[in-house]
């Protein structure tokens, strides 16, 4: 009997992580970057605006952990000795997501993720660009960092005196 | 900011601290279905979040120190026309910078 539940919750669950996954409800809730209007948190602050107006979102790899199958576990092992997947996260100015691509083994960069994404159906509007750290290409839809610039944090502490 | 939505995700749902013994497929989906959970709930209720332990204006915990090194390769990727955008940009800030310092009698 007991067995039984546990199949039955098992099913369920399931049922539900491919119900949200995939469209309708996915992309009813999971919309594409640059689809919505520019977020007030850069119209309204002054150290943003006029730069990061084209700026529709950051983008970034996390590591979720992951329980592969033996004969592909060591593909999934990350440079920080875990084992998990790389998923590829978009998120807008309001901490919403606008993008994710799960699955990647862990040992994957991502950069490499991205170029995945971009083949697949990463879509960025023309003119428009994603927020990157230094893992990813830099490219006019990806805006990255400056290598081997060390940004001032403290003078932008500071700077919030306006 | 998107270290911060990661922390929120990996706050709000603790399924993602640990491997699941579900197959690899199911697995994969969990954080997507997750996210579309997160979206509707900061659609329906804003203020329905967890607590933060850290107040780091900029986002939180910097993973992404150890990145540099992954991207070495992929430079040659980089043509004029983005660092054209990057630097005109990165020119606007520091014009503005400076006259902000000049205005406020710092220089």
């Amino acid at each position: 009997m007991e067995m039984m539940e546990t199949d039955n919750i098992t099913s369920y669950f399931r049922k539900m992580v491919e119900t949200l996954s995939e469209p309708p409800i996915y992309t009813m809730f999971v919309k594409p970057p640059g689809i919505d209007p520019l977020s007030s948190k850069i119209r309204l602050n002054r150290k943003l605006y006029p730069y990061f107006k084209d700026a529709i979102g950051a983008i970034d790899g996390s590591h979720i952990p992951i329980a592969p199958p033996a004969r592909l576990a060591s593909a999934y092992r990350t440079r920080k000795g875990f084992i998990s997947q790389n998923c590829l996260f978009a998120c807008d100015f309001d901490l919403r997501f606008t993008y994710a691509l799960t699955g990647w083994e862990g040992s994957a960069s991502d950069a490499r993720i991205f170029g995945d994404a971009c083949m697949r159906n990463l879509e960025i509007p023309e003119g428009q660009y994603l927020l990157g750290d230094l893992g990813f290409p830099s490219k006019p839809s990806l805006l990255v960092p400056y290598r081997g610039v060390r940004y001032h944090l403290a003078e932008w502490g500071r700077a919030n005196v306006q | 900011m998107i270290e911060r939505a990661f922390g929120v995700l990996k706050k709000q749902f603790q399924i993602l601290l640990l491997p699941t013994r579900y197959p690899l497929d199911i697995q994969a989906c969990i954080p997507v279905a997750l996210c579309v959970v997160h979206n509707f709930i900061m659609l329906c209720h804003p203020s329905d979040q967890p607590i933060h332990d850290d107040d780091d204006p900029m986002g939180g915990s910097n993973e992404g120190d150890g990145s540099g090194d992954e991207g070495e390769d992929e430079d040659e990727d980089e043509d004029d026309g983005d660092v054209n955008m990057r630097n005109r940009i990165a020119h606007q800030m520091w014009d503005d910078y400076v006259e902000l310092l000049h205005a406020r009698g710092l220089v």
